[in-house]
């Protein structure tokens, strides 16, 4: 009892001073732990991706119910908005209305004549596409990436390299898949990389995001005859996009670097489609193991291919 | 007598408050452009209770949020941990220069912080992209974090005196 206040005096005069070490030391290790992450997302560790993805997947019901309500006021600020030019809406409407079914007669006679020069040529068919739609729920990408995030993921069959679409056009490929939420990388990203075609000219190129809003035309053709203002759709090469989907039109042509200006309305992505599509592969791949694997592969193979 | 402090529920609403940061920052506005240059809420929090309540926001929990935001955001993953708790390292040897200060001061010292922050992350993402990055969209948001800090630090004034200071309870 005697020794109480001194061992107490003891232990206070040596625990402030490990407290502060300690403090210190878990400090220390943090730094070391947020290191050791940022390098293994760098190597490309498959962990670093898996665990990312598990833990949107768990805070998604949240940000989920919180964006609702921001969905639905700035809904409510468009339609504000819209109301007070109904009538020249409405006067745009008719004349588009007037020449879609002028459109409209004519896919129809040409749908009819492609029917038949494919019964004709023998054509095989081409793979069907399904569908999946989801709500955009996050789209926080920072400086460095342009990402969406949307509500559907493994559970509802989305898996990666899956075209994602607008009514207006192709916008990304879904990057990454967690059980009910997929990432999805925007075509204006400094990793995408998306195989597209010139509608006029059929020229080839590769539409390679730099983050900003109009990604650049890569390998194009040294002689290509492209102009601004040429529609550019998906061409369909690697087998992982359908081909054919709106992307955008070429905008500018600055000392050979031809820019897009894509389709997508980027202020009301709210709903995106996924498009599931699988090309039948001509040659039997070796050590394909699924469809997931297939388009990660050929995301990481254009990624290689846009190092000199 | 051995004092031990009295853990108050209250103390939670700077974690919380973190939480909420990075969670509502990911919800998308519908506005074309802002996803990019959208200002670091999580920044002025750990900044501010960096410099005058560090023991609110440990480092665990701003290395937590951090992480979480880079999960969200899709970016280098483990960036936004290693710049906050450099930011926190160097507020809690600076705080003796805005403690009891004005906010203005506060405001000067958080400007420096962010323009730190932006200068610091291009290099680190660059390395990651193995590409120069436009520092454009960095910039912008640095430049509207700054503006918009005065936003978010007169309500966490107000919190930070409704929290209080800490009971000592007699054992």
């Amino acid at each position: 009892m005697a020794l109480g206040p001194r061992t107490g005096g003891r232990i206070s005069r040596l625990a402030v001073p490990l407290k502060a070490w300690l403090h210190r030391f878990a400090f220390i290790l943090l730094m070391i732990g947020a290191a050791v992450i940022f390098a293994a997302g760098k190597a490309d560790i498959l962990l670093v991706e898996r665990a990312r993805i598990a833990i949107v997947d768990a805070v998604s019901p949240v940000i989920d119910v919180l964006s609702r309500p921001v969905a639905a006021v700035s809904e409510t600020v468009r339609n504000i908005k819209s109301l007070s030019d109904l009538y020249a809406e409405n006067a745009r409407l008719r004349e588009e209305n007037r020449r879609l079914l002028h459109w409209q007669q004519l896919a129809r006679k040409l749908d009819q004549e492609n029917a038949r020069f494919r019964r004709l040529l023998a054509v095989r068919p081409e793979p069907r596409t399904t569908y999946i739609t989801g709500r955009v729920f996050a789209d926080k990408g920072g400086p460095f990436v342009r990402t969406l995030l949307v509500n559907a993921g493994a559970r509802d069959g989305v898996s990666e390299g899956f075209a994602a679409v607008t009514e207006d056009g192709l916008i990304g490929m879904v990057a990454e898949v967690g059980e009910r939420v997929s990432r999805i990388l925007l075509i204006t990203d400094l990793n995408a990389r998306i195989p597209v075609v010139i509608e006029g000219s059929r020229q080839r190129a590769i539409l390679a995001g730099d983050n900003s809003p109009q990604p650049v035309l890569a390998f194009l053709a040294q002689r290509a005859q492209i102009a601004p203002g040429d529609r550019v759709v998906t061409s369909g090469d690697g087998g992982v996009l359908p081909p054919g989907w709106p992307v955008g039109i070429v905008a500018s042509l600055h000392e050979g670097v031809a820019r897009v200006q894509p389709f997508a309305d980027w202020n009301r992505l709210e709903y995106v489609t996924l498009l599931r599509y699988r090309m039948p592969p001509m040659v039997p791949l070796p050590q394909e193991d699924d469809g997931a694997e297939k388009g990660s592969a050929a995301m990481k193979a254009d990624k290689k291919a846009r190092k000199p | 007598m051995v004092q031990s402090r009295k853990y108050h529920p209250r103390r939670a609403l700077v974690s919380l408050l973190g939480l909420a940061a990075v969670l509502l920052g990911a919800v998308p506005l519908g506005i074309e452009g802002f996803a990019p240059v959208a200002p670091d809420w999580l920044l002025m929090i750990v900044f501010y209770w960096s410099i005058y309540r560090p023991e609110l926001l440990p480092a665990p929990v701003i290395f937590l949020l951090a992480l979480l935001s880079d999960a969200i955001g899709g970016g280098p993953p483990g960036m936004s941990a290693i710049l906050l708790l450099l930011v926190r390292l160097a507020c809690l040897s600076q705080r003796r220069a805005f403690v009891g200060k004005s906010l203005l001061v506060t405001w000067f010292g958080f400007a420096a912080v962010a323009l730190g922050v932006a200068v610091f992350s291009w290099p680190l993402a660059s390395v990651y992209y193995e590409t120069l990055i436009d520092p454009h969209a960095l910039l912008v948001r640095a430049a509207l974090t700054v503006v918009l800090f005065p936003l978010l630090a007169w309500p966490m004034v107000a919190l930070q005196s409704w929290i209080g200071v800490d009971v000592a309870v007699e054992t």
